[in-house]
């Protein structure tokens, strides 16, 4: 096999782009003709570009495997972007074997979401807009996964936010759905604050070290090489540095307390919460705090908030995906509370199994929303309610939708009992009994919900008021189902741990850029039996759940009725938006009407400052331009007076 | 007798510059030989002579070697300011090909008795190409020796033709008046400049800068040399367009044709800063330690009327005449924080070239954006013709904007870039109060640089849609600018570097 | 004895005059004229000075602002042309559209 040049590595993101630019043009045209022109050019210049990329991506990954372990493929420095006094960046690629690892993933199951999205998003009057967002998403992702130094990745997270913003009110002319747009845009704003926070401390810790001289290679303080190079002179800050990228990553990746604007973002395209809000965008901040795992390894405390908040956040997510009836919800809610679950393996050490998580993730995830844009694309309803009985009339994507589920609930050998019995192990391992349990009290929780949302959309009698129009839907929509249903089911394979005879392959092949787990070696024995028990459990519990809806039970009613208060907390999702409303926004609200604006703004600076100083240009204005009469003779005057003052001035 | 070496190098050190003259010449009896249809034909020509000009000035730039022969001086610094005038002259021949033309089509469409009269030959304009020609030579040989008297005659040839291309519009009485103050004061300016020439000389006994270093030294109290130095100062300063000597600066560029505006407001000043950092770098060896002291009041002056006054203007082109003095200001300060104990240090010029760039950029596709704005037989450059013209005409009102911001200095723009620069060299060289002066100026700016954009996006409709399309050459001098606005602003660092190695050439 | 400072002198009278011409005088034919009295006050004491210094390089010079003010004044006659017949007027007071 010929290697791959690392010439081309920039034509991996590059690719997306042209895409963008093309499909822009395209939708430009269309709007100013006011009538969209044949769907066909889009689609295929939208998939091309992606399929195109993912090619390269598995070309440039076959070859760094074919390397020796721990090499990486550079673009080298492309350009210099900024070389100033105190910092010096570059902007370049790199891939090594956690990026290689996200550009397949975001290329290749981006691929098959575009085109899944040329059935979905048929006839839709942005169609062509729709793809050129799309497009331009995959490069910022990879930009993001791609870039070698922070503030390469820093653009490429900018940059994912502002395609989220767009795709979220991507149908603009419906205000809630815009609201929603907004309120991503506004909660990710918050998050990426901490983020730059962290990248100016980072910064700074270089600076106290007087780093800040020198030639450029070594100001190159971004730079992850440089970065894990020099970590002890990051040291005496690694925790505040640690703590404000992981506020970042709260916001990016959803997790509490900024998580609330994530099943807001289901107001998208399916397909869009498929890709951005499931499988790859969300999941960078899991990526950033891997990829500076060796940062984080130096603030134990920043690692105990980040497996806290992660389980808090799983636990929290599951509860209230338990009651949901929105079929999207439920699913955005699992993809919070999966997310927490990555966090849970990062804030216990064990990096590679995050990763391996996020990758599972993504191809289950991405299956089950592409399977609920199927169920959407035919029922035009989103309350599960209203649908039932649909695996006689969507017999693929009922199959594939009963894949991915049992992948989620963690049924052996699919893809998420691997990767998620791998956290739950690590967590037993290098975290705390406490820790272990409510992790897999969690895996329960995962289990019934997600039963329970599979039995109800598919299972027993339809109640969509007009049965006869439900239909399976197009190839375009179905194939694409099928490869993710495929890989959920035999993806865990990359990861089969030693106890059951694998070799582990997926967190070998982390090992290089991923700093060792601390902490003592685990029993064999104790692993094989915990991992009994979770598939026990996961396994009751999914029976249970089928039991329940399939047979119509009451006992969730009964329960409910018990339970009331606390089943109507969870119902309306812990009630976190109105504590927000009522903590944050109402008081910044009062604040800015009565102090802000009516005193501050008015009295202080309109009238005294503002206006106070605007009349005392103004009047000199006037005065200037008195003087400026247009008679040629008078600016002659000026011209000697200027002139004899000048000379008096100097000759004197 | 003729040295053959001789003539063979003074080719190589002058090349743009014959190519220019000639095809100026050229263009000249194109003109001539085909009167009534040439305006094109000139206009490609003239075109094409000033690529190739651009690309031979690209070769020497890339050539390095320095050639000093007789009266031209082929140095960085030099071929730095060649291919910006240049370029500054071929974004002027796009932008002013397309503004007779819609002039003239506007006045043969509306009313006979128009204000540009029923007889007004506004087609595509072949003198203004060849005045174009010879307007970028004398500004190349007037910074491009070292000799005060070749600067002098080249500050002419560039004069000459400014005068005649303001007073372009032959049927409208403010392009008249213009031309008429202009060459008026313009003409007691150069006199006054020569006049300092000549002083100095009988001073110094030389018109060389490269020799001022070997003249004895002077005692500080010497008379001659500073009225020499004062006179040319005032000369200098009229010719940037700075405080006090800006009075002509506000009428002129109103009653000029639109585009003309543009290139007197980047070429002419560009040329004559190139000059004037030659001639402080060679005053460093006169006594002359008051000019410091001259260059920060008249900065201090330049910021405060240049912004105050643009406040109150209703017409976009005399704001932006304003607006020009005051940038001119913001240059002045970044020379003016190169004098440490009474000398001037010209590394500070980087600054200010790369500052020149990007403002020759800005400005002139602000201008080509004016250029379009032509109703009914008269230039519609009044702040109430942008009214709405985000809706009705977007493209142009987003790229306004664009050069509106980055004259104001918001990031990404090169504005920002440029004026960092500026402002960094200030503080570092410990002029903290000119830095401040400036940063609360800028911030005065914005409220008439964000004025046109309230007019064109807040301020509803227009009355009437006045669509059109914007003309070919004026979308690529526009896309130009807006493209090298963007550009500079995000990665600077080449051009930052051109600006450094241009910079040394100073000595 | 005439000396150089005579002609110093004499050259910056002749300035002076001519810068007061231009501010004084509203005829616009006569505000080129007085454009001319500047040309020659600076010929005058190039001369002076080149003559003084016993070098050559001055009186080349001279002849070489003779030419520039004759193109110059050729410019400034046809603005003078220019204005005379849009509006019948070169009286300097008369052209103030522009102001403010």
């Amino acid at each position: 096999m010929i290697n791959f040049p690392t010439q081309l590595i920039s034509l991996i993101p590059a690719l997306p782009l042209v895409g963008f630019l093309l499909n822009s043009a395209i939708a430009l045209a269309w709007a100013r003709r006011r009538k969209a022109g044949p769907e066909i050019i889009p689609s295929v210049i939208g998939c091309l570009f992606p399929i195109a990329s993912f090619v390269l991506a598995v070309w440039a990954f076959l070859t760094l495997k074919g390397m020796e372990e721990g090499a990486s493929l550079s673009s080298g420095p492309l350009l210099t972007w900024l070389d100033v006094p105190l910092v010096s960046v570059d902007f370049a690629f790199l891939i090594d074997p956690l990026s290689s690892v996200m550009m397949l993933v975001v290329t290749g199951v981006g691929s098959l979401i575009h085109i899944y999205s040329i059935g979905y998003m048929k006839k839709d009057d942005g169609f062509a807009r729709y793809f050129s967002y799309l497009n331009l998403f995959l490069f910022f992702m990879l930009l993001l996964v791609m870039g070698d130094n922070l503030l390469v990745l820093f653009v490429g997270w900018e940059g994912v936010g502002l395609c989220s913003y767009l795709l979220i009110g991507f149908w603009f002319t419906d205000p809630q759905k815009a609201a929603c747009g907004k309120k991503a845009f506004v909660v990710n704003r918050i998050g990426d604050f901490g983020f730059l926070i962290g990248l100016f401390l980072i910064l700074y810790a270089f600076g106290l070290q007087g780093q800040a001289d020198g030639d450029p290679l070594s100001r190159s303080f971004f730079s992850y090489s440089y970065l894990a190079a020099n970590k002890e002179w990051l040291a005496p800050l690694a925790t505040a540095i640690t703590l404000c990228l992981f506020v970042g990553a709260t916001g990016k990746s959803a997790q509490i307390p900024l998580y609330v604007w994530l099943p807001d973002a289901m107001a998208g395209p399916t397909p869009v919460s498929a890709l951005i809000h499931a499988a790859t965008m969300v999941t960078a901040g899991i990526y950033m705090v891997a990829r500076l795992g060796f940062l984080f390894a130096l603030a134990p405390f920043t690692l105990q908030v980040i497996s806290c908040i992660g389980l808090a956040t799983a636990l929290m997510a599951a509860l209230i995906g338990l009651t949901q009836f929105d079929i999207k919800k439920v699913l955005a809610y699992s993809t919070v509370s999966q997310l927490g679950y990555m966090f849970l393996a990062l804030g216990v050490g064990a990096y590679s199994a995050a990763i391996f998580h996020l990758v599972t993730h993504a191809f289950f995830k991405a299956c089950l929303f592409l399977g609920s844009g199927s169920v959407i694309h035919a029922c035009h309803d989103q309350d599960i309610r209203n649908m039932g009985g649909l695996f006689k009339k969507m017999p693929v994507t009922a199959t594939t939708f009963l894949v991915s589920t049992l992948a989620i609930a963690g049924i052996p050998p699919l893809a998420g009992f691997f990767s998620k019995d791998e956290i739950l192990w690590n967590t037993f391992l290098y975290g705390s009994w406490p820790f272990y349990g409510v992790a897999l009290f969690t895996a329960g929780i995962t289990a019934f919900y997600m039963f329970r949302l599979f039995v109800t959309t598919f299972l027993g009698k339809t109640r969509h008021p007009h049965p006869d129009h439900l239909h399976e839907s197009p190839w375009v929509m179905t194939i694409p189902l099928i490869i993710l249903a495929v890989l959920a089911a035999v993806g865990g394979f990359l990861g089969v741990p030693e106890v059951l005879g694998g070799h582990n392959r997926f967190h070998h092949w982390l090992a290089a850029v991923m700093p060792p787990s601390v902490g003592h070696e685990g029993n064999p024995a104790l692993e094989l039996g915990l991992m009994g028990l979770s598939t026990f459990w996961a396994l009751v519990i999914s029976l249970i759940s089928v039991a329940l809806y399939r047979r119509n039970l009451n006992w969730p009613a009964v329960i409910t009725e018990r339970f009331r208060s606390v089943y109507n907390l969870v119902l309306e999702k812990f009630r976190v938006d109105e504590l927000y409303d009522a903590l944050i926004i109402r008081p910044i609200r009062v604040v800015s009407e009565k102090f802000l604006w009516k005193i501050s703004d008015e009295k202080l600076f309109d009238g005294f400052l503002v206006h106070g100083w605007t009349d005392m240009a103004g009047f000199s204005a006037r005065v200037l331009s008195r003087i400026q009469t247009g008679l040629v003779g008078h600016y002659l005057l000026y011209l000697w007076v200027a002139l004899v003052a000048l000379l008096i001035f100097t000759v004197k | 007798m003729i040295d053959l070496q001789y003539l063979i190098s003074l080719f190589h050190a002058g090349l743009p510059i014959w190519i220019l003259t000639g095809t100026g010449l050229v263009c000249l009896l194109t003109d001539g030989l085909w009167p009534k249809k040439g305006g094109t034909a000139v206009f490609i020509v003239g075109f094409l002579g000033m690529a190739v000009a651009l690309f031979f000035a690209f070769r020497q730039w890339l050539s390095g070697e320095t050639i000093a022969q007789d009266l031209l001086v082929s140095d960085k610094a030099t071929r730095f300011f060649v291919i910006l005038v240049i370029f500054i002259g071929l974004l002027h021949l796009l932008n002013s090909a397309s503004y007779f033309r819609l002039l003239g089509k506007v006045s043969a469409g509306g009313s006979p008795a128009g204000r540009l009269g029923p007889a007004g030959r506004l087609g595509p304009a072949g003198d203004m190409v060849t005045l174009t020609l010879f307007a970028v030579v004398g500004m190349i040989f007037l910074f491009a020796s070292d000799h005060l008297i070749v600067n002098f005659i080249g500050l002419e040839t560039m004069s000459l033709a400014v005068y005649v291309m303001v007073g372009f519009n032959r049927r409208d009485v403010r392009s008249g008046e213009a031309a008429m103050k202009y060459y008026v004061m313009g003409s007691v300016a150069s006199a006054l400049l020569l006049y300092g020439i000549v002083l100095l000389y009988g001073a110094v006994g030389e018109f060389r800068l490269s020799e001022f270093h070997k003249v004895a030294i002077f005692p500080d109290t010497a008379f001659l040399p500073r009225i020499a130095v004062v006179l040319m100062l005032g000369g200098f300063f009229f010719k940037l367009a700075l405080v006090p000597f800006h009075f002509w600066v506000p009428d002129v560029y109103e009653g000029a044709p639109t585009p003309v505006t543009g290139f007197m407001a980047t070429g002419v000043k560009v040329a004559a800063f190139a000059l004037f950092i030659r001639v402080l770098t060679a005053l460093n060896y006169l006594p002359t330690a008051v000019v410091s002291q001259v260059l920060q009041i008249c900065v201090i002056l330049t910021l405060l009327v240049g912004n105050l006054a643009a406040i109150v203007q209703d017409n976009v082109k005399r704001m932006l005449a304003y607006s020009s003095i005051s940038h001119a200001g913001y240059l002045l300060l970044g020379l003016s924080v190169g004098y440490q104990s009474g000398k001037f240090d010209p590394s500070v010029s980087s600054a200010v070239l790369f500052y020149l760039a990007g403002y020759s950029c800005m400005t002139l596709g602000a201008f080509a954006v004016l250029s379009v704005m032509v109703d009914e037989k008269r230039e519609a450059t009044q702040f109430a013709d942008l009214t709405g013209l985000g809706y009705s005409r977007p493209v142009l009102a987003a790229v306004f904007s664009l050069f509106m911001i980055s004259l104001l200095g918001v990031p990404p723009t090169v504005g920002f870039a440029a004026k960092y620069g500026i402002f960094s060299f200030a503080v570092k060289n410990g002029f903290i109060g000119l830095a401040v002066l400036g940063m609360i100026t800028t911030v005065i700016s914005a409220y008439y640089y964000l004025r046109p954009l309230v007019m064109m996006y807040f301020c509803g409709a227009p009355e009437k849609v006045k669509g059109g399309e914007i003309p070919f050459p004026l979308m690529l001098s526009l896309v130009f600018c807006a493209v090298a606005v963007i550009l500079l602003g995000i990665w600077p660092l080449p051009y930052i570097d051109m600006a450094q190695k241009a910079a040394t050439a100073f000595k | 004895m005439i000396t150089i400072h005579h002609y110093l002198i004499l050259s910056a009278l002749l300035f002076t005059l001519g810068l007061l011409g231009v501010v004084i005088r509203k005829n616009l034919l006569i505000v080129l004229m007085s454009l001319e009295v500047l040309m020659n006050a600076i010929n005058l004491l190039l001369i002076a000075v080149s003559r003084y210094l016993g070098r050559m390089d001055g009186h080349v010079v001279a002849f070489f602002i003779m030419t520039v003010a004759a193109a110059e004044a050729g410019i400034g006659l046809a603005i003078v042309v220019t204005l005379f017949r849009n509006r019948r007027t070169i009286k300097t007071t008369d052209w103030r559209i522009m102001g403010g």
